[in-house]
């Protein structure tokens, strides 16, 4: 997952959700993205707003071309629907690629061409003329939503469409806000935008982090993933084993990952391998841990169940003395859950820095 | 003393401690980023607690679920109680369904050699 994450280097943070847009799903990922805006301190306020605002309305037009109703398209490779928020120096990103019926594409081209031709006071106009003048359409709005970002960040709308197989096209809409000074054109590139889409649809990706781990960043993602495995609110036991693993992977990043400019970078990803569900955590770690950590991943590997137990209990049994008796509980109890089935990796970067990858299957 | 009452939160349980009646109760989740934030304060009231303690002292735990930083927690809170206390009895609260959590009661009750009887709830 280095690539990976060379990939999204200069992102403060990316939030990345592949799959079917339910209004719970949606509710949390929306909840998550604010979340995040609003950790962006130096963001002024306006900014902020604006940036909730666009928010809101790409998740609307993916919720209102979304995937629900066309089970047909199943059998295709890249029949996912997918939202972005990427949130960076300069500008925030928002990106989405839902799938559509031809009858559907035809509309919104003309409305999208429509729209990016009419200058600041035209789009005002035209947004009256329909407020006045049109009913909303079937699947609500009428271009409103597809108007109003344009006028928010004040850029055309950028889009591609790509027609999957007779019958449905996915559609890529990225919106740029500049958060400092207006940007004249684009910086995003949609032909990227469909790149990165694929190879992470390839890779059965399903959500992808890449942020800052450090304090309490990751209860609103660790919430959200708890809502999806215990839909019901039943405490299942090996449910509950995967949110656990999932929160010490993610604390562990918090705690040990190594500290780049106040931030402790790191990437979560959950995708599917094979029909399994993995996780996997990525971070940079002290160049003086390392051996130690190596060291100690290698010995817990090597632990056979019933001596993972012994040792698990020991650590248990310190931790009533100190707090380094129980040093590195969190990995045991990786262990245990996943069957001893974990995998890890160390990267040697050019930097001299040393990225750390642990992945897991969940059971 | 008077009781302790914390509600519970995303990432924290909710928490009855009535020292009058001897009765200590942490219920829900916890993995909270860091653990003695949350905690500190539970240790202080079982401090004051161990200087008179009732005749008999209870500590009910009903999990959903923890991190491994909470297990620590939960092994000192359980043994400042256990030394300090005669008639000490821990309640480990889940259904019978939960087996995670009913192996981790059964885990504490032998790794601590401590009174831990597993509740069906």
């Amino acid at each position: 997952m280095y690539s990976l994450y060379k990939e999204f280097k200069n992102e403060r943070v990316l939030l990345a959700y592949f799959g079917v847009f339910s209004n719970r799903i949606t509710r949390m990922l929306v909840e998550l993205s604010e979340s995040y805006l609003l950790k962006e301190k130096h963001l002024k306020k306006g900014i902020s707003k604006r940036a909730s605002f666009l928010l809101i309305e790409s998740f609307q037009n993916i919720i209102k071309h979304g995937l629900i109703e066309k089970d047909p398209i199943s059998d295709l490779q890249y029949n996912k629907d997918f939202f972005q928020i990427k949130i960076m120096k300069d500008r925030i990103v928002f990106s989405s690629a839902n799938v559509l019926l031809d009858r559907e594409v035809a509309e919104l081209q003309d409305k999208i061409i429509h729209i990016n031709s009419l200058d600041r006071s035209e789009l005002r106009e035209f947004r009256n003329e329909i407020l006045a003048n049109s009913e909303l359409s079937e699947k609500g709005g009428a271009g409103i939503g597809l108007i109003e970002m344009v006028r928010k960040t004040g850029l055309p709308l950028l889009h591609k469409i790509v027609q999957l197989k007779i019958g449905y096209s996915l559609l890529f809409l990225s919106l740029e806000l500049p958060t400092s000074e207006a940007l004249s054109e684009h910086k995003v590139d949609i032909d990227q935008i469909e790149g990165v889409y694929k190879k992470l649809v390839e890779d059965d990706i399903l959500i992808l982090y890449k942020g800052d781990f450090s304090d309490s960043s990751n209860n609103k993602l660790i919430g959200m993933l708890e809502n999806n495995f215990l839909k019901n609110g039943k405490m299942e036991s090996d449910k509950v084993k995967n949110i656990v693993m999932i929160i010490e992977l993610m604390q562990n990043i918090s705690k040990h990952g190594k500290t780049i400019d106040g931030r402790k970078e790191g990437l979560f990803v959950l995708y599917i391998k094979n029909e399994d569900l993995f996780i996997e955590c990525n971070n940079f770690i002290n160049i003086d841990e390392y051996e130690s950590l190596k060291e100690r991943l290698k010995n817990i590997k090597s632990f056979s169940k019933e001596e993972l137990g012994v040792k698990y209990r020991e650590k248990l049994r310190n931790s009533y003395l100190s707090d380094a008796g129980a040093g590195g509980l969190g990995l045991y109890e990786i262990a245990r859950f996943s069957n001893n089935t974990f995998t890890y990796n160390f990267v040697e970067t050019k930097d001299n820095e040393i990225y750390y990858s642990i992945k897991v299957k969940t059971v | 003393m008077d009781n302790l009452i914390i509600e519970a939160c995303p990432t924290t349980p909710e928490v009855k401690f009535e020292a009058d009646n001897g009765i200590f109760y942490i219920s829900g989740k916890s993995y909270p980023e860091n653990v003695h934030d949350f905690y500190d304060p539970l240790f202080d009231y079982l401090k004051q607690y161990i200087k008179n303690p009732q005749p008999t002292t209870e500590f009910a735990f009903r999990w959903q679920y923890y991190n491994s930083a909470t297990s620590q927690i939960i092994v000192r809170l359980i043994m400042m109680l256990e030394e300090s206390c005669s008639n000490f009895v821990v309640k480990w609260y889940c259904s019978e369904d939960f087996e995670l959590m009913s192996e981790k009661g059964f885990e504490l009750k032998e790794t601590l050699e401590i009174n831990l009887d597993i509740i069906d709830d």
